[in-house]
């Protein structure tokens, strides 16, 4: 499930391409430097990052650590909450297809682990007609309508962020209960990674639901985020 | 003092509105988003709904605009305190171009 390498001006971009493009895996790069500006170059060498105007000054790179304005947080990301196994961006019309994190600093005392589910695992899960239903029944993210599933011959997808699902549009009980029985069943089969000053995870936000688990409220937790296209997609 | 108030980043398709207020501007910032939120009734907060036993208060992000059209030249405001006289007038007539954002990027 982990693929590892250690980096270095030479790394083989093309295998990683490749690893994000044919594997279930998740990539982890060990050593990486703590700059963004290198983290956004050593990504345009496998994809496009994604700009986004609540970025840091290098624009494709966000600090996932807490923050709060007046009292309050700046965004669920920006808590010290467990975030829920998600799909970053599911509200965009165009949701890019891969995530990285790069881990500046870990939450003490092995809190604020990264949460995973792939999307084959989850099928394994799925009867015939619940696949039916997530492929075909449509969901609001925010202002975008599209089933949580997309599989035909060539790919499968999936998009998931019941946070957005159920803040912006009112669920009713029956789709309730569709959501807490995925929910159920993404725990079911999630796995975590707590990882390491200097490592860099990258994953397919399409093929895996991401997440965190919660920490300490004062921690210096400190991911950077970027999220891109993969060149070839 | 004349206001440009541009839709949120996700009601991009409606109407710019145009707003006049009587407010000195030493005051801050804050200020006239306060009128600006009585006035138009636009929550302060969002409510986000973490799992059914916590729901999450986020509030309101500000924006100023530069001098051109895109949405990419919106400035987010850091200091709600600095006076409204220090900002750039770059609407039409010498307008405050101003945008509420309650919709995008509060969650992820």
């Amino acid at each position: 499930m982990l693929i590892n390498y250690n980096y270095s001006e030479e790394i083989d971009f093309v295998q990683i391409s490749k690893d994000l493009e044919t594997s279930n895996s998740i990539i982890c790069i060990e050593n990486f430097p703590e700059s963004d500006e290198k983290l956004s170059n050593f990504i345009k060498n496998i994809g496009i990052p994604i700009e986004d105007f609540k970025n840091n000054k290098i624009k494709t790179v966000f600090d996932v650590k807490v923050m709060k304005q007046k009292g309050y947080f700046k965004s669920v990301a920006n808590s010290n909450y467990t975030f829920p196994l998600h799909t970053d961006c599911a509200d965009y019309e165009k949701v890019p297809n891969c995530i990285g994190l790069l881990c500046v600093q870990p939450a003490e005392n092995n809190e604020g682990a990264n949460t995973f589910v792939d999307l084959e695992s989850i099928l394994k899960q799925l009867s015939e007609s619940e696949i039916e239903l997530l492929t075909t029944k449509k969901w609001w993210f925010r202002k975008i309508y599209k089933p949580i599933l997309e599989i035909d011959n060539q790919t499968k997808s999936i998009f998931y962020d019941r946070i957005t699902m159920e803040s912006f549009t009112k669920l009713d009980t029956s789709e309730k209960m569709i959501l807490n029985k995925l929910d159920q069943i993404f725990i079911q089969n999630s796995f975590k990674i707590n990882l390491k000053k200097g490592e860099l995870i990258l994953f397919r936000n399409d093929l895996f639901l991401h997440g965190r688990e919660s920490f300490e409220i004062d921690s210096n937790r400190l991911l950077k985020r970027i999220r891109f296209t993969l060149i070839n997609s | 003092m004349k206001i440009e108030l541009y839709p949120d980043m996700d009601e991009r398709d409606n109407e710019i509105e145009y707003l006049e207020y009587d407010i000195d501007e030493n005051a801050p910032i804050k200020e006239l988003f306060d009128k600006i939120h009585e006035e138009k009734n636009i929550p302060r907060f969002k409510e986000f709904i973490l799992d059914e036993n916590q729901i999450e208060k986020i509030p309101c992000e500000y924006y100023i605009k530069s001098n051109d059209k895109s949405y990419s030249s919106f400035q987010f405001i850091d200091d709600l305190d600095q006076k409204i006289s220090e900002f750039q007038k770059n609407g039409n007539d010498n307008s405050l171009s101003l945008m509420i954002n309650q919709s995008i990027g509060f969650v992820n």
